[in-house]
């Protein structure tokens, strides 16, 4: 069995292992602290790969896996209508769309040189150590006003949304429908060949 | 420091989960995000890296939607609102690669130099 055959198994099992865990988090809605750790981790992990990994066609697929990771971690926060959406948009469309997009460009520019190493090491001390710890400095350290009481378990979420989107938010709403029909038309017209509109 | 101190020991901290928890696992992600974004030279690569940004962003909202206003839920309204424009911004992100690489015949950003002088 060759290492091909191998990390198409672990990338199976990890998808598998993530559905299993949002069904579970569906119908069982206890443990949300160790449900948090699992799907943090795997999201963390996922997106490490995303950014590492060299051949891009796996950091694709990897990326999938963060999206679905992050709707589990919304169903976990009550908005399960988010990781729903969340689930459809990014993993459903979002994702396979960038793995049209690698195959679209000759495998994605597979053969792409690098950065030098001085220069990775560099931008990772800034943004780790640099960012990172004085995000987590001032969000862990921090005092934040929170709300009295948790929302109730079984508040429906997508009543309120849609409350919201019909009141307080209606502009915003109907600009952001324009702007998909933008981006729809916008997307057609960048991505046909050129030569098509001067026949 | 005082506080600290007073407060159930860090291991406890750290295992009960609250928003904290949601915040920093959000920064880890952008900063993931944004590393992927300076250090990579893949087109491609990039456009994924600022997705994982934007998701970052999107978790911070979520996670003040449920600890700080649980009965309005105008987190949630403006995760939404960015997923809607994170995916135009892929669409046509992706048009424009697509459109580069067809012109150029590569994706690598250090040769795409049209509007370098």
């Amino acid at each position: 069995m060759t290492l091909r055959y191998a990390d198409k198994l672990v990338f199976g099992l990890l998808f598998f292992a993530a559905f299993l865990l949002l069904i579970s988090l569906l119908l069982f809605n206890h443990g949300e602290d160790l449900a948090f750790f699992i799907l943090a981790i795997t999201m963390i992990l996922s997106a490490v790969g995303v950014v590492t990994i060299k051949e891009i066609i796996r950091s694709g697929f990897l990326m999938a896996l963060c999206f679905l990771c992050l709707g589990g971690l919304y169903i976990v926060l009550n908005a399960s209508f988010l990781g729903a959406a969340q689930i459809l948009i990014y993993t459903g469309a979002v994702a396979i769309l960038f793995v049209f997009g690698i195959m679209l460009t000759h495998k994605g520019g597979a053969e792409t040189p690098e950065h030098s190493s001085e220069f990775k090491s560099l931008s990772f001390i800034f943004v780790f150590v640099g960012l990172f710890l004085l995000i987590v400095r001032g969000v862990w350290f921090g005092t934040w006003k929170l709300a009295e009481q948790a929302a109730s378990q079984d508040m429906e979420s997508i009543v309120v949304i849609g409350q919201q989107f019909f009141s307080t938010y209606l502009l915003p709403f109907e600009i952001a429908s324009l702007i998909l029909l933008m981006a729809l038309m916008g997307a057609i017209l960048i991505a046909r060949k050129e030569d098509v509109l001067h026949e | 420091m005082n506080d600290a101190l007073q407060q159930p020991g860090l291991i406890q901290q750290i295992l009960d989960v609250s928003l904290g928890h949601y915040l920093v696992a959000a920064a880890l992600l952008f900063c993931i995000g944004l590393y992927g974004v300076t250090t990579s030279r893949n087109l491609i690569k990039v456009l994924m890296s600022i997705e994982l940004i934007l998701n970052a962003v999107n978790l911070n909202f979520v996670a003040f939607s449920k600890y700080v206003t649980p009965e309005t839920l105008n987190g949630q309204v403006a995760a939404i609102f960015i997923m809607t424009i994170a995916a135009a911004e892929a669409g046509v992100g992706l048009a424009i690669a697509l459109s580069i690489f067809r012109h150029f015949k590569t994706v690598d950003m250090e040769k795409i130099h049209l509007m370098k002088w």
